[in-house]
């Protein structure tokens, strides 16, 4: 495939969901926005069309947990620019609480699994759909997050939970794709490691946390620069194998806690330590 | 006592009055009874432990492995409260256990009669995605029996199997909270609960396919949330480490229920044959474990290494076990199951013994017979010339 390449992003507002849209827009690519709030959408929108001119971005309010919210994203998009290429299901919620499961309130359990597990779901169901009819394919990309290896997420269960299912979704999703003979839709995972945002400070509470955030997080856009090349090698080089591209590998993170430990480095470099 | 006064006797006759051997005789008898006195005392706790009426919640245990459960619960004497979405399904769930009580008191011996006098089954009905319906459970099992000993969380769904793109919203829908949201409301709620009683409590996860991590094409949904409670299990026993509640998880392997069968095809059902059993089979070998079930994080599995390979063994015999060709099922309904229920509970199973004692009871059999050894050749080898 030739470039530019269509994207949609969900939970595109704010976070590593909106460094990606614009990583992609200063590419020269096509991006649909989406989340849930209709004032953010707009004024994201704005900001956008602003910088990168009227005619490559899009938004809509969406609510991934919603089946028909998703079935008009997916119109929308057709009507706005006929195809997907990339879509990318960024939407994630950890319901900002920090606290062991008793103490979790049930508002908040709905809401991380809602939003991370079904709506995570659906949205594979529809851009399957979507991609399988389309003469150029396309490439779905599931976004992962701590617990994703199966380690655990005390203060945050019910988000790892979700987390390790979103990978095993897309191991059976490409099992599945295979088996039927879909050759022109692939699932990938992507992983942005620890990417400073709501969800990620929201957490740094006890000095532990306060040790690793320091150490190994990055901002959004830092994460987008890196991720962006690698999503859009993908179409480019026509490969239709599975991946997990990730941003912090097992060495980066090795290496840094090394060089904290040896020579003090990033220390209160986001939040202060002590 | 009367018999290794004997053995004694025997000894010091063969010994012939050698000082030597008599000391040894006299070292190893008193080494015996202490042996025998500590396997004794742990047998006398084990019985301990297992007699006295657990209190049980079993969700979604009006159908299948649930129900299975609930039945071999009440036959070891456990007070059982059933649950599951439809009322009308729990009445008629609570008639059938009573009855199968009934009838199990009918042929009990002495013994087993006395602990069956204390089964009791009730039962409510609960969606485990709702929080108010599952706080309504915790409380009606607190009415009913005062406290809640051992929580299940079996409440389970699959909607078939199909690649997800023919899977409609409310099917998902109902999968993600039936497997994750409830098992998850249902944890929470049991171990509130569980932490401020005096003897703690239990609380057990069931896995099934695509825990282990492996891809599950066709039911991607249902594996994705077992999956997802897996690590669930990691993080809650990080969190309850210092707390008196055990979380486990318990792996029925393959169980021949509507889950599993809705929509297999002929050559998985010819699959099925070789690794699948019945409810009751499963249940009568999961049962036991979970009631004398001890600190927290444990695994009770079905399928370990040696029925595993039983299974691959007696391969050739097993065909045509449950399905034949056609893929018709030859085993009975579940009613004329029950009716013979009573002679198959006696029967003797091998692998059964082999894991009711847990690893650690081999090791220490087999290090306490490396020490007696040890002594035996140390003393015996001292008046051999040259050494």
């Amino acid at each position: 495939m030739v470039p530019p390449y269509n994207i949609l992003i969900t939970g595109s507002t704010k976070g590593i969901g909106y460094a990606l849209a614009k990583e992609f827009l200063k590419a020269g690519d096509n991006v649909i926005i989406c989340s849930r709030s209709a004032e953010r959408v707009e004024s994201v929108v704005t900001d956008l069309k602003k910088e990168f001119g009227e005619q490559h971005v899009w938004g809509i309010v969406c609510d991934v947990r919603e089946g028909k919210d998703v079935k008009a994203l997916v119109d929308f998009a057709r009507d706005k620019i006929k195809y997907i290429d990339i879509w990318i299901n960024n939407a994630g919620s950890n319901a900002y609480s920090f606290k062991p499961l008793v103490e979790t309130s049930d508002e908040a359990l709905m809401e991380v699994i809602t939003t991370n597990t079904l709506g995570l779901m659906i949205c594979c169901r529809e851009a399957i759909n979507m991609m399988r009819n389309q003469p150029r394919g396309g490439h779905i990309f599931n976004i992962d997050g701590a617990g994703s290896d199966g380690r655990p997420t005390p203060r945050f269960a019910a988000y790892g939970a979700t987390k390790r299912s979103v990978v095993h979704l897309t191991k059976s999703l490409q099992a599945e794709l295979q088996m039927n003979e879909v050759n022109n839709v692939m699932v990938h995972n992507l992983s942005p490691g620890m990417v400073t945002t709501d969800l990620l400070m929201s957490g740094a509470t006890t000095k532990q946390a306060k040790f690793f955030i320091n150490i190994l997080a990055e901002p959004p856009n830092v994460v987008a620069d890196y991720l962006v090349p690698n999503i859009r090698a993908i179409p480019t080089n026509q490969s239709m194998k599975p991946t997990y591209i990730r941003f912090l590998t097992g060495l980066k993170a090795y290496s840094r806690i090394f060089s904290r430990i040896a020579f003090g480095a990033r220390r209160n470099k986001y939040v202060a330590e002590d | 006592m009367m018999s290794s006064g004997v053995i004694v006797a025997v000894g010091f006759q063969l010994s012939g009055g050698d000082s030597q051997m008599n000391t040894l005789i006299w070292y190893s008898w008193l080494g015996g009874v202490i042996i025998g006195t500590m396997i004794g005392a742990n047998s006398v706790l084990e019985e301990h432990c297992k007699a006295g009426p657990r209190n049980v919640v079993i969700t979604g245990s009006t159908r299948g492995l649930g129900k299975a459960l609930a039945r071999e619960f009440l036959l070891s004497g456990d007070r059982v409260v059933i649950a599951s979405r439809s009322p009308e399904s729990v009445l008629q769930t609570i008639n059938e256990l009573e009855e199968n009580i009934q009838e199990g008191l009918s042929v009990a011996k002495k013994k087993q009669r006395e602990t069956l006098l204390h089964a009791k089954v009730v039962g409510t009905s609960c969606d485990v995605c709702k929080p108010e319906d599952v706080k309504k459970l915790v409380n009606f099992a607190r009415d009913e029996l005062g406290s809640i000993d051992i929580w299940i969380n079996n409440a389970g769904t699959n909607k078939g199997f199909r690649p997800l793109v023919n899977f409609s919203d409310e099917d998902i829908s109902q999968i993600v909270s039936t497997n994750l949201v409830g098992s998850l409301l249902c944890t929470r709620e049991a171990m509130n609960v569980m932490q401020y009683q005096e003897k703690g409590g239990h609380v057990f996860n069931m896995d099934g396919a695509g825990s282990g991590g492996s891809s599950t094409p066709l039911t991607a949904v249902y594996g994705s949330t077992k999956c997802g409670l897996r690590q669930f299990q990691a993080s809650l026993l990080k969190e309850s480490r210092r707390s008196k509640v055990g979380v486990h998880t318990a792996s029925p392997g393959m169980v021949l229920t509507d889950l599993l069968l809705s929509g297999s095809s002929l050559r998985n059902k010819q699959m099925f044959n070789l690794i699948c059993e019945l409810p009751e089979t499963v249940a009568r070998t999961l049962v036991p474990r979970m009631r004398v079930v001890k600190g927290s994080g444990k695994a009770v599995n079905y399928l370990t290494p040696p029925r595993i390979l039983l299974a691959l063994v007696t391969a050739w015999v097993r065909r045509g076990r449950w399905f034949d060709e056609e893929g018709r099922a030859v085993y009975a309904a579940e009613a004329d199951r029950i009716r013979n229920w009573a002679e198959s509970r006696a029967r003797f199973s091998f692998t059964d013994a082999m894991e009711m004692y847990t690893e650690n009871t081999w090791v220490s059999v087999f290090s306490l017979s490396v020490v007696c050894a040890f002594i035996i050749l140390s003393s015996s080898g001292g008046p051999l010339p040259g050494t």
